[in-house]
């Protein structure tokens, strides 16, 4: 191997790391003008669905039922990584790259006459390499979901269309079938139209 | 005790000038990236029919030439390819086989497929490490770091160092003629140096034309081809385009063993033995070559008649025993260093 190509392979690895640690950056945020005139923009994840309401004097408690394909699917469960637990692709990966590393420096102590410049270059590429991780660390640009403002103060007793009082503790069912939600309710939960804004709220019960 | 056949052009023989190889080699890449890029899939299966089997054959026979009638002191290399190709194919396609069986779970078939990457690894690292102690010797320590970075590789993204394998074999065949070449038509060399530098534009022009090309849609023909390309895991990339590049690779790979190489790394027509040096052992090693070839011969037609009758179906069974022609590549471009 020529002199020109020992010193030029480190100089090209020290390249590449940086290159790789700028490539990894956090993007710089970027300000996000409202759309006008057009509709509302809904937060990730979520869908326009129809609200039902159902009297039914059989129930005893406010239910809402809510059909099991509106609900988003179940994160796929992180294993557990105790102290004792170990993720076998990156033990491999990470004794893997020891063991390059290690080769990697004999050889190059092996060439001779720029073990020095060599051996030096290593150094640094390691340094690029931990700057590049660090630099990989940093939280990627995610675009702002739009929250919705909760109403301040206590949970308020409103008024539906079928003049509903939603109590503050309502039994949340997941049925199976079904594309829209429904609110289950008895008569007695029924009010008199315009008289629920002075209606007093029920007491929020325990939960069990 | 090694020989291996004399690869000098007989004086007097009809050759094609360099310009004539710069002209054919432009022409065939120029229609294959037209090809490749107007109807993709159409292209790949037509290639696939028609150059699969032969070009096989014809890398066989061109193994034949080059493997020496004794081994003496490259025993031991030989050994170890032979054993690693064949060993190692037979893995890859029974881990293929029980990943299409669903009789693996996701993780322990990822495991599995990295464990044998790594193994592969190791087995052309342990070659570049004999062929490196072999006369003329070579200072070729720095395959270990380069293989256990591979290995890391192959550990912490298994599906995408496999499609990289996909993409870059039929690059390994330019490399195989380019030795050949350096052998036998060292005059040749600069025109298909210029060739090669051409191949970069030929993709940039592939990428720049289909980077927004909508993505293929078809029957499950289509889906196995697009996921053969890598569709499934760079789903960002459109899949006209991963099939177009995939198949304009695969085309100069066919062109390079079905043509060139051929061309110029055999000295006489493929079913003449003179050449062979194993054949040179005596009747009953001429015999056996012949037999061996007639059988390939076979395969090829039985190949053609089984895409006939279930071309999805055989496509995916070659594809998973075409490893065997991958991995020999290996240790006959290493003894051609």
């Amino acid at each position: 191997m020529t002199r020109s190509l020992r010193i030029g392979l480190p100089v090209l690895f020290l390249l590449g790391a940086l290159t790789a640690a700028h490539g990894n950056e956090a993007a710089p945020p970027r300000e996000r003008v409202p759309p006008r005139g057009r509709k509302e923009v809904l937060p990730r994840g979520a869908r326009r669905v129809s609200l039902t309401v159902e009297v039914d004097d059989r129930v005893k408690e406010m239910r809402l039922q809510v059909p099991a394909n509106l609900l988003p699917p179940a994160a796929p469960t992180a294993p557990a990584r105790g102290a004792g637990a170990w993720h076998l692709p990156t033990v491999v990966a990470g004794v893997a790259l020891t063991l390059s590393l290690t080769t990697g420096g004999l050889w190059l102590l092996r060439r001779g006459t720029t073990r020095r410049a060599a051996a030096g270059a290593l150094l640094l590429g390691l340094f690029a390499l931990g700057g590049a991780a660090l630099f990989a660390n940093a939280p990627m640009f995610v675009r702002p979901v739009p929250q919705f403002a909760a109403p301040a103060g206590p949970p308020a007793t409103l008024l539906l269309p079928a003049d509903v009082r939603l109590s503050p503790n309502i039994v949340v069912e997941v049925v199976e079938k079904g594309d829209g939600v429904k609110l289950i309710v008895n008569k007695a939960m029924l009010g008199k139209p315009g008289t629920s804004a002075a209606a007093p709220a029920p007491a929020p019960q325990k939960a069990d | 005790m090694s020989s291996s056949a004399s690869l000098r052009p007989e004086r007097g023989a009809a050759l094609p000038a360099p310009a004539g190889f710069v002209c054919a080699a432009l022409g065939i890449v120029l229609g294959a990236a037209v090809l490749a890029g107007w109807a993709p899939v159409r292209f790949s299966i037509v290639t696939v029919f028609l150059f699969a089997g032969p070009h096989n054959w014809l890398e066989a026979r061109y193994f034949l030439t080059r493997l020496p009638a004794r081994w003496g002191r490259l025993r031991g290399f030989f050994l170890l390819a032979f054993a690693g190709t064949f060993a190692l194919t037979a893995a890859f396609a029974g881990l293929l086989w029980l990943g299409e069986r669903d009789t693996l779970g996701p993780q322990t078939w990822e495991h599995g497929y990295a464990a044998l990457n790594t193994a592969l690894v190791l087995w052309v690292a342990l070659l570049v490490h004999l062929r490196s102690r072999q006369n003329p010797r070579r200072d070729w320590a720095w395959v270990w770091p380069v293989a256990f970075a591979l290995i890391a590789v192959a550990w912490l993204v298994p599906p995408q160092w496999g499609l990289g394998l996909v993409y870059l074999h039929p690059l390994l065949a330019f490399w195989l003629l380019d030795r050949e070449l350096r052998r036998s038509r060292p005059e040749w060399r600069p025109a298909f140096h210029a060739c090669l530098a051409c191949l970069p534009l030929f993709l940039g022009a592939l990428w720049w034309k289909l980077a927004d090309a909508p993505p293929l849609t078809g029957g499950e023909l289509t889906e196995r081809i697009t996921q053969h390309a890598g569709a499934g895991l760079l789903p960002g990339v459109s899949s006209h385009l991963l099939v177009s590049t995939h198949t304009f690779l695969e085309m100069l790979h066919y062109g390079v063993w079905v043509v060139a190489i051929p061309l110029i790394g055999l000295r006489a027509a493929p079913w003449r033995l003179a050449a062979v040096p194993l054949a040179r052992r005596g009747a009953a090693w001429r015999c056996g070559l012949t037999a061996f070839l007639a059988a390939g011969l076979c395969v090829v037609l039985a190949l053609w008649a089984c895409f006939l009758v279930d071309y999805t179906t055989t496509r995916t069974v070659y594809f998973t025993v075409a490893m065997l022609h991958v991995l020999a590549e290996v240790p006959f471009l290493l003894r051609a260093l």
